[in-house]
């Protein structure tokens, strides 16, 4: 198994609610009421995935958040819903995948006419 | 390339004030003929729509923007129905072979509108958004988005608005006749005219690109999003939204 942490930087409210397997690997990442996908085409390296999250340009709709991934290559093939504190949220995926891959952010679709 | 089809534009809010001009140009000049117009809503017109609204009456919107059109052209299609979309008329009121302008206040009627798409063989669906002005949810109101879903005989050329978007795949609102009249008032948010003219505007560019170009050239387009402060627009292509 595989760790990711998340410290979560002035942004208490930040919930990281579940890791979709079925959806092509969709980190989904709420805060308030807003929500966030972060899409895992298949499988990525931990540097890859540091330097997207670290990016404020790719959460700009998510404010002042930083996540930091530590540890190795990984694919967030596990079950699980992930957790909800407000200071750190640990997040466990299965086992590493054999080949990185791209990473791709979807923003929620804006909903008002 | 389309031509001579139904239009339905359903949602005809402040992003309406962007398409509905083209829509009727196209019509007008024979850019790209449209065998009827119907415009679909099941709200009225208020006051507090005049700043990024054209409207004379406090009257349903269908209504009044059918009336006010028809005055320009007189000789238009135009149709109007003044109810809300839901399960009981989705069916009637989009027809096979129809293209849909979406542009309304919730997620619920756009996943409706494009799970009956879904069902029907040759369609295309233009779905435009932007983000209101929320302090609480941190939205300046300067964001918007297009997502086009196309099908010919039966197959997505384009994915379907569920394929890339949880949001509408499970919508967090219900139908505006699924909630309570007060409800509905507290689910409206202010919105920025700049933003609304540029979404429909952008829905009227993919519309004209739809109806105009051969179909593997059109779908180079499939999503386009854009900001009315940073003059920001991002297009997406079928190598970013595969069919899957």
């Amino acid at each position: 198994m595989q760790t990711m942490k998340c410290p979560v930087i002035a942004s208490p409210q930040l919930k990281i609610i579940s890791v979709q397997p079925t959806e092509q690997h969709t980190l989904v990442v709420r805060q308030g009421s807003r929500t966030a996908y972060l899409r895992f085409n298949t499988a990525v390296t931990v540097d890859e995935v540091r330097a997207y999250c670290e990016d404020q340009r790719n959460w700009k709709d998510l404010g002042s958040l930083s996540v930091i991934v530590d540890g190795h290559r990984f694919e967030p093939m596990g079950a699980g819903s992930i957790l909800l504190k407000p200071s750190t949220a640990k997040v466990e995926f299965g086992d590493a995948p054999a080949k990185p891959s791209t990473i791709e952010f979807t923003r929620t679709l804006p909903g008002k006419g | 390339m389309i031509s001579s089809r139904p239009l339905v534009g359903i949602g005809l809010g402040g992003i309406c004030e962007g398409w509905m001009a083209p829509v009727l140009l196209f019509h007008e000049t024979g850019l790209v003929p449209f065998s009827t117009i119907l415009l679909v809503d099941g709200k009225g017109f208020r006051s507090s729509n005049r700043s990024r609204q054209y409207f004379n009456k406090e009257a349903n919107k269908a209504v009044e923007r059918c009336r006010n059109w028809r005055e320009l052209y007189p000789k238009a299609p135009l149709r109007h129905r003044a109810q809300y979309i839901d399960h009981s008329n989705v069916a009637e009121i989009i027809p096979e072979d129809a293209i849909v302008l979406l542009s309304p206040d919730n997620y619920a009627t756009r996943k409706l509108v494009s799970d009956h798409m879904e069902t029907l063989h040759n369609s295309l669906l233009i779905c435009g958004g932007n983000d209101g002005i929320s302090v609480e949810e941190k939205n300046d109101g300067t964001e918007g988005a297009v997502v086009v879903h196309y099908k010919i005989e039966g197959r997505n050329i384009t994915p379907p608005l569920t394929a890339y978007h949880e949001v509408i795949r499970h919508p967090p609102d219900k139908l505006p006749t699924d909630v309570g009249c007060v409800e509905q008032a507290q689910a409206g948010h202010p919105q920025l005219l700049a933003t609304n003219l540029m979404v429909g505007a952008a829905m009227a560019e993919v519309l004209y690109r739809y109806c105009t170009m051969p179909s593997e050239e059109a779908c180079q387009v499939v999503e386009i999003w854009l900001n009315s402060r940073t003059g920001e627009r991002s297009l997406y292509g079928p190598k970013e939204r595969p069919i899957t």
